[in-house]
């Protein structure tokens, strides 16, 4: 009861940061739909303002900071087929085929619901749930994390790529391209090309811009407007008032975005997961339970639903180990963790006991976040799926000019900007041959974090790879990778068996 | 003429990873164990893939259901023309961007690429587009979170005009 109150108490709290909240959430879901911008290097860039302003009001903006840019990432994934980030990368697969057919409004209705609904869930879930769910890190070592990386990756190349070969090889080159640059331990350089700018690693926001955005581009050169020219008057006559319509009937797929939701909390807890895998495996499920698992991928508003609620569950799921036990879940709870260290909050249990304000705060201002994103954005759903009428001649020099700016700002190389248009070449060909991009993409971002993860099981066995099948959860794991690999074989095998059948 | 599509683009990636792979390796092969383990497996596992893809690949051709060609890949020339010069602007657009600056380089970009795509009468509209585009990205990039984009005279006699 204590706990109860101590939460409504600090609901109204929160309430009185409006003024803080309501310029977060717009730079947020503009930061989040702009690629190149994302809500880590938006804080970064905002340090000197975090840094200089009461703890309690920098950590209310930075929480609705990162919950909208969590949003704004899908709205570029709908409307021009480029997710703002590697999280919204599932909502492209629906999203955007929803979008050619004259249905922007209502996927971004159903992303903003998802989001929104998604959000709400994830925050109270951890609310209710906060001690225990902190422990969940604790059970996953370098050996169970190689296998999440691996078992993530095979369900993006399952999903994304019509053909199972072809995904998984393209994610396989996407492992092998995240793998250039020094190695974590002996800081070795490996395939650079000579090239002192790869010593790093490849940098993800030109690999990102060039796989779907340059690509993108080279595609609506030919097709004249990301909208078929059947569905024009469809698109033009929407009114405002099929907002509201739209978001009654969003609010049906309740069930589903509620547990997509809390699939993204639990992944979010997973230090290094992040929102890409749990959006994906977030579709899977929602593919797996659907009545009509084969429309998936033609654009079903189920298809935007489970990934947008997912990737807003995994914002409250990454703060849980940052604020539990000082280990954040990801790069921008990571920032947080910066800012809150210079402040001189102590993070883990005493948190809890010394400022309580603080730890449940973070999530009582999230959730008023993500209420005062339902009249300051939904409104918008009706004049943003106007740019899929755009002509290719006003969009093309648009999407090229700021995403290859987008490529410069975090490292600021012109170097950068010449690597996103090569991603933008190999994912022009990947998309007109059946590799899917979002395979490849997903390898890059996975790479290096399963590499440092193998190196270290390694270094612990002293080289025996049998490690990777020591432990109960991971065993676990690999069998439901396996599964993953052999299931779409066998209900292939199974249509053809039935088809023969029938003739 | 074969209407068949063409197998040669889909070759392009798997012989492109396995090369890849191969020139990874060979950077990697001097190095401990542990720094070179990923690129062993994973490379191991693009050889496999590659090889069954190219069996299937050379069952289609064999079978009729394929031809050896490009057949498929490319659009009409018009679409063809406009994606090759886009892409040659593009290049001319990150090479130019450190001699002539940030705003004249967007600025002749966009209406470049206007041109390219919609023709001499987008003329007024290209002009239009540029002009906006070079103001927006100016005042994001320069003047508020001021990126370290190169700058040419005109860039800093703008930067100093509006600060």
């Amino acid at each position: 009861m204590d706990q109860f109150s101590t939460i409504a108490g600090l609901f109204a709290h929160s309430l009185s940061f409006w003024w803080v909240m309501i310029p977060a959430i717009l730079l947020g879901t503009i930061v989040g739909a702009v690629p190149g911008f994302s809500a880590a290097n938006t804080i970064i860039i905002l340090l000197p303002l975090t840094l200089s302003v009461d703890v309690e009001v920098a950590l209310i903006f930075m929480m609705a900071l990162y919950s909208a840019s969590q949003l704004g990432n899908g709205i570029p994934a709908i409307l021009v087929n480029i997710p703002g980030t590697g999280g919204a990368a599932a909502t492209t697969l629906d999203g955007y085929p929803m979008a050619q057919k004259g249905e922007a409004q209502r996927a971004l209705v159903y992303c903003f619901v998802a989001s929104i609904f998604g959000g709400l869930i994830g925050t109270m879930f951890v609310l209710a749930l906060l001690p225990v769910l902190s422990q969940v890190g604790n059970y996953l070592q370098s050996v169970e994390m190689v296998v999440i990386i691996l078992f993530g990756l095979t369900l993006i190349a399952v999903i994304a790529a019509k053909d199972m070969i072809k995904g998984l090889l393209a994610g396989m080159l996407g492992l092998l391209i995240g793998a250039i640059g020094t190695d974590f331990i002996y800081s070795e350089p490996r395939a650079t090309f000579g090239l002192l700018e790869l010593y790093d690693g490849v940098p993800l926001v030109p690999a990102l811009i060039g796989l779907f955005a340059i690509s993108e581009v080279f595609v609506l050169i030919e097709r004249g407007r990301v909208l078929k020219d059947e569905y024009l008057d469809v698109v033009v006559s929407s009114k405002l008032y099929d907002v509201w319509v739209l978001v009654k009937e969003a609010l049906g797929s309740w069930f589903l975005m509620t547990w997509t939701a809390l699939i993204g909390v639990i992944v979010g807890i997973i230090p290094g997961a992040g929102a890409s895998i749990a959006a994906f495996v977030a579709y899977q499920q929602a593919r797996t339970f659907s009545k009509n698992p084969e429309a998936f991928g033609t654009g079903v508003p189920e298809g935007v639903a489970a990934p947008e609620a997912a990737n807003n569950g995994v914002t409250s799921g990454t703060l849980v180990p940052l604020m539990a036990i000082g280990v954040p879940g990801g790069s921008t709870a990571a920032i947080m963790m910066v800012v809150l260290q210079y402040q001189g909050v102590p993070l883990g249990p005493r948190l809890f006991i010394d400022s309580p304000e603080l730890a449940y705060g973070i999530f009582t201002a999230a959730l008023i976040t993500y209420i005062l994103m339902i009249p300051l954005l939904f409104p918008m759903a009706l004049y943003m799926s106007r740019v899929t009428t755009v002509p290719a001649y006003f969009l093309v020099p648009m999407i090229l000019t700021f995403t290859l700016l987008g490529a410069f700002v975090p490292r600021a190389y012109m170097f950068d900007m010449g690597l996103a248009v090569a991603f933008g070449l190999l994912g022009y060909l990947a998309r007109k041959t059946g590799y899917h991009v979002t395979a490849i993409l997903i390898g890059i971002i996975l790479g290096p974090l399963m590499e440092q993860y193998l190196m270290r099981a390694l270094r612990i066995s002293r080289g025996d790879v049998g490690i990777l099948f020591s432990s109960n959860i991971g065993n676990l794991l690999w069998l439901f990778l396996a599964i993953t690999l052999v299931l779409p074989v066998f209900r292939s095998w199974q249509a053809k068996r039935n088809r023969k059948e029938a003739f | 003429m074969d209407k068949r599509p063409g197998i040669l683009p889909e070759l392009i990636i798997p012989v492109g990873a396995i090369a890849f792979a191969i020139y990874y390796l060979s950077t990697v092969w001097q190095l401990p164990f542990q720094a070179r383990v990923v690129g062993i497996y994973v490379a191991a596992a693009i050889g496999l893939l590659s090889l069954a893809l190219f069996v299937r690949f050379a069952r289609d051709v064999f079978g009729g259901g394929k031809s050896l060609g490009f057949a498929g890949f490319f659009s009409d020339p018009v679409s063809e023309g406009r994606r090759w010069s886009v892409l040659a602007l593009t290049f001319a657009f990150i090479g130019l961007m450190p001699v002539v600056g940030f705003a004249v380089s967007i600025f002749a970009f966009v209406f470049s690429t206007v041109i390219v795509i919609g023709g001499m009468r987008r003329l007024k509209a290209a002009f239009i587009l540029a002009t906006c585009m070079t103001v927006v990205a100016f005042s994001i990039f320069i003047l508020v979170v001021k990126v370290r984009f190169p700058l040419s005279a005109v860039d800093l006699a703008l930067k100093d005009f509006f600060l």
